[in-house]
């Protein structure tokens, strides 16, 4: 089976790097077959060349979250819904924030920084401005991967807070570009074929924060408080506009099923989902396009306080069609997740109870239990949908292409 | 004799555990526990500094100390232009202290031998 793309070049000089053939997932070698073929068009002179090279489309995911919302446990549960665990690169800076698996390939966007933590502190301007990162070479780099040329990334170091040497990173089959600003450049933004944004309410983000700072000696309330109020308006002036750009959106809310809770630990989660995005069909509840309120909690199943509350139904979002999956509440038991996995559909599974195996691998992450580890679950399972339909896809156009 | 001996065996070790002396802040506790287990004979090492560096969060969490009382002594409202910077450092510190106490917690010695030392006794699974 011969896998081929087309792609054409416009000048004679530009760089095309053709890497060892690898073994497909069926054991045969890809040979990767060069066509060269000139046209001259009336007036002379200039020339037009197409080569097609195997497997070089790149499957390109952005994820956009503030610092501290989940955007690691989310790679995490990505990268697992694909097989094999996702690593630094090997033998490379032990600072590095790539992440590397057989199938993907995760970028943090921090390392396109063009200030460093001392250039920032002396302009007196957050990481979250866009003054601070050089969006030319992200969209550089994210282009030259898609198309399967590797590229030499800079690195930000977290611990020191400089840009370390930089380190090369191969074109992978899926590329995900988590960090602040994925879908902030509209140049970047359309080179994702699927785009993701966490958005966790003041309440929670403040809940959050606390449970991961007051281990820290140094943290107290007041430190927290005055940190994310800090941030506030760069946040809502950068980061929060990319929401309505996102083809899914997971809102985190604090629950409605108990009134005055302020801990934080049951959670209203709501799956936003475009409507038309290409190769992605949004998740439903019984009937698509209906609205539906259901509690699954009743004769067949038993759950413990305060239960679980779920919500299907169309609606808009910043002008756009969305159908909305909500779910309040958390999961005690396994049957549970069973009882409910069973009851949606268009779940991009591949076979029944992948979904509840796949939270089940990961118990020990946080949100495990309620609906941030679901709806993570789920559209990493709609991302490797998304995957198959763009590489089939591709399959199956490319000797119309060549006869042109 | 015997003294000199033990001192040649040592010493090798002390220089490979030297790492980069100005990265590394200060003794602590731990260094005593290695005196603890030094021959008799070598009592005369106990004078000699050797650079242990602790787990990552503890550099880390100095860190985060500093950046706190830096922002904190920044005068004037927590959104305004100086401030926001020092704030927008704690929250990118505490971030590499959280994700350096998950990385601790799936550090388990055992599992990580039993990675590449599978035949060992220890490391032997009978699941059937």
């Amino acid at each position: 089976m011969a896998v081929s793309t087309v792609c054409t070049t416009q000048s004679l000089n530009s760089t095309c790097s053709i890497s060892t053939p690898e073994k497909t997932h069926l054991g045969f070698h890809q040979n990767q077959v060069v066509f060269y073929r000139r046209t001259s068009k009336r007036g002379g002179g200039s020339c037009v060349i197409t080569c097609s090279v195997g497997d070089s489309q790149t499957v390109v995911i952005g994820l956009a979250a503030d610092s501290g919302c989940g955007k690691s446990t989310f790679m995490r549960r990505l990268t697992s819904v694909f097989g094999g665990a996702a690593e630094p690169p090997k033998g490379g800076n032990p600072d590095s924030n790539t992440l590397i698996s057989d199938m993907t390939t995760v970028i943090c966007l921090d390392d396109y920084h063009s200030l460093d933590r001392t250039g920032r502190k002396e302009k007196g301007v957050t990481a979250l401005d866009p003054r601070a990162n050089d969006f030319d070479l992200m969209y550089e780099q994210v282009k030259a991967l898609k198309s399967g040329i590797a590229v030499d990334k800079p690195i930000y170091n977290h611990v020191t807070g400089l840009l370390d040497p930089p380190e090369l990173i191969k074109p992978p089959k899926i590329l995900v570009i988590e960090g602040l600003h994925p879908m902030f450049d509209e140049r970047v933004r359309d080179l994702l074929d699927f785009s993701i944004y966490l958005d966790i309410s003041n309440e929670v983000k403040f809940a959050w924060k606390i449970q991961r700072d007051m281990a820290e000696r140094g943290h107290s309330l007041e430190s927290i408080k005055a940190s994310i109020e800090s941030r506030k308006p760069d946040f809502d002036a950068y980061i929060d506009p990319q929401k309505q750009y996102a083809d899914a959106v997971i809102e985190v809310l604090p629950t409605e099923l108990i009134p005055d809770d302020n801990e934080g630990k049951v959670l209203r989660v709501r799956l936003i989902m475009k409507e038309g995005v290409r190769h992605f069909s949004p998740v439903y509840l019984f009937d698509e396009g209906s609205t539906i309120s259901w509690i699954p909690c009743g004769r067949k199943l038993t759950c413990s306080y305060p239960g679980i509350k779920f919500h299907y139904g169309p609606d808009t979002y910043f002008g756009k069609e969305v159908s909305i999956l909500e779910m309040d509440g958390q999961f005690d038991r396994l049957d549970e997740l069973i009882y409910v996995e069973s009851h949606l559909s268009k779940l991009s599974t591949k076979f029944y109870g992948e979904v509840t195996q796949q939270m089940l691998k990961h118990a020990d992450f946080p949100g495990s239990n309620n609906g941030t580890g679901l709806f993570q679950t789920i559209v990493g399972l709609k991302i490797r949908d998304l995957y198959e339909q763009i590489t089939s896809s591709k399959t199956a156009a490319p000797l119309e292409a060549t006869k042109a | 004799m015997a003294t000199l001996f033990s001192f040649n065996l040592l010493t090798p070790r002390i220089a490979a555990n030297l790492p980069d002396s100005t990265k590394v802040p200060y003794l602590n506790q731990k260094n005593q526990s290695w005196k603890r287990i030094t021959p008799l004979g070598c009592r005369r090492m106990q004078g000699i500094k050797t650079h242990w560096t602790g787990p990552a969060s503890d550099s880390i969490s100095e860190k985060v100390v500093q950046g706190i009382k830096e922002a904190e002594e920044c005068s004037g409202d927590p959104a305004s232009g100086d401030c926001v910077a020092a704030w927008d450092e704690v929250e990118e510190l505490s971030a590499v202290a959280s994700h350096a106490r998950d990385r601790m917690k799936d550090n388990d010695p055992l599992e990580n031998y039993c990675k590449d030392n599978l035949e060992t006794d220890e490391c032997k699974t009978y699941d059937n």
